[in-house]
């Protein structure tokens, strides 16, 4: 953030707006990417979701260096540290949730989303609905429960 | 590091500061602002959990045969919306470096002021999308889904909402007192809290819009 010291202010007042302007010009750029690509369609989910997320973090970046103005300068490292340190806790608590919360669901319902359950009995096979009746004796297990 | 520490005493805030040799922490405006990042990061760990929540109710269960994403979210109004929030950030750095640059309070008060309004603008869009979302049925109590988007998107307007009472306060003082210490301290912290709502928007439009959308 800090301009050098041997600027005059005119010019440290150019190099501080210059930053500003630059940031947003990034975060311009790194927002339009992945909303055009999302309105135009026509490509992968797994290549769109992929450019969404990295694009995500990449402005996440930028955000912190212009804006927060934290950067890799001494001057700026305790800062960084709380937020890599916060990040770090985000990311195992985030993370593990998805994680945990997927895995039960997975064993619940045996591997069937219930949404889709009732869409599928019609025409699923003999092995497939095995699955289901599975899925729903569980449902109806938990429902005698409550 | 060591010849730091032998010029101050070590622990004063354990914890909060790695090292005395930091100018900015050496006054009280710098401490005030270390102590908002805590602030801020712990607010970050709320907005992630909220975050995590939701992408557990992505799942066709949890839409419980109510509206999906890709039924519910307009691409022209995520845009929209971020457009503005984006544009308030840039203008409240033009805010920041009046304030830092000693220009008329007169200009410092236009920046605030146009940041104020296209936070308005911001939370005018989003208040009609939920207005949208409710008229259309897609109310919290109607799946998990649901309950976990108004959990979060609203959380963050929430923010902006305080936010901009803070903005509003702020150009009060700058009007009536003129652009003192304290006002420099405060509006340093502001701008931190300013800039921090866009970053967690940019999860929001990532995560919420063009995930559900794609």
């Amino acid at each position: 953030m800090s301009a050098p010291h041997n600027l005059s202010p005119a010019e440290a007042y150019r190099h501080d707006l210059k930053g500003y302007l630059t940031g947003f010009v990034l975060a311009v750029v790194l927002t339009v990417i992945p909303f055009a690509m999302v309105a135009k369609g026509g490509m992968s989910f797994n290549t769109v979701i992929g450019t969404i997320v990295v694009l995500g973090l990449i402005q996440v970046v930028v955000h912190v260096r212009y804006f927060l103005h934290v950067d890799l300068s001494p001057e700026r490292r305790e800062d960084l540290y709380i937020i890599l340190f916060s990040a770090l806790l985000l990311f195992i608590m985030a993370a593990g949730t998805i994680w945990i919360l997927a895995n039960l669901q997975d064993r619940m319902m045996g591997g069937v989303d219930m949404g889709t359950m009732h869409m599928e009995s019609g025409s699923a096979g003999s092995s497939m609905s095995g699955m289901q009746m599975n899925g729903t004796t569980m449902k109806m297990d938990g429902a005698a429960k409550n | 590091m060591s010849h730091a520490a032998t010029m101050e005493p070590a622990g004063q805030n354990p914890g909060l500061t790695f090292g005395a040799e930091h100018a900015h922490d050496h006054d009280h405006a710098g401490k005030a602002l270390s102590g908002f990042w805590l602030f801020m990061m712990s607010d970050l760990i709320i907005f992630g959990l909220f975050f995590a929540t939701y992408g557990t109710m992505l799942v066709p269960m949890s839409f419980a045969g109510g509206p999906t994403p890709k039924e519910l979210f307009e691409i022209p109004g995520a845009a929209m919306e971020t457009a503005a929030l984006l544009t308030s950030t840039l203008t409240f750095g033009f805010a920041s470096l009046a304030v830092k640059y000693n220009f008329a309070k007169g200009k410092v008060l236009g920046w605030l002021a146009i940041t104020l309004a296209l936070g308005m603008v911001f939370l005018g869009l989003e208040i009609s999308e939920f207005a949208r979302m409710f008229a259309e049925g897609a109310v919290p109590q109607r799946s998990g889904f649901l309950s976990s988007f108004f959990g979060l998107v609203p959380l963050h307007g929430a923010h902006v909402t305080a936010g901009s009472i803070w903005l509003i306060m702020m150009m009060v003082q700058i009007a009536r007192g003129g652009i003192t210490d304290s006002v420099r301290s405060r509006l340093a912290r502001l701008a931190l809290f300013w800039h921090f709502l866009d970053i967690i928007w940019i999860g929001i439009f990532s995560v919420v819009y063009l995930g559900g959308l794609a």
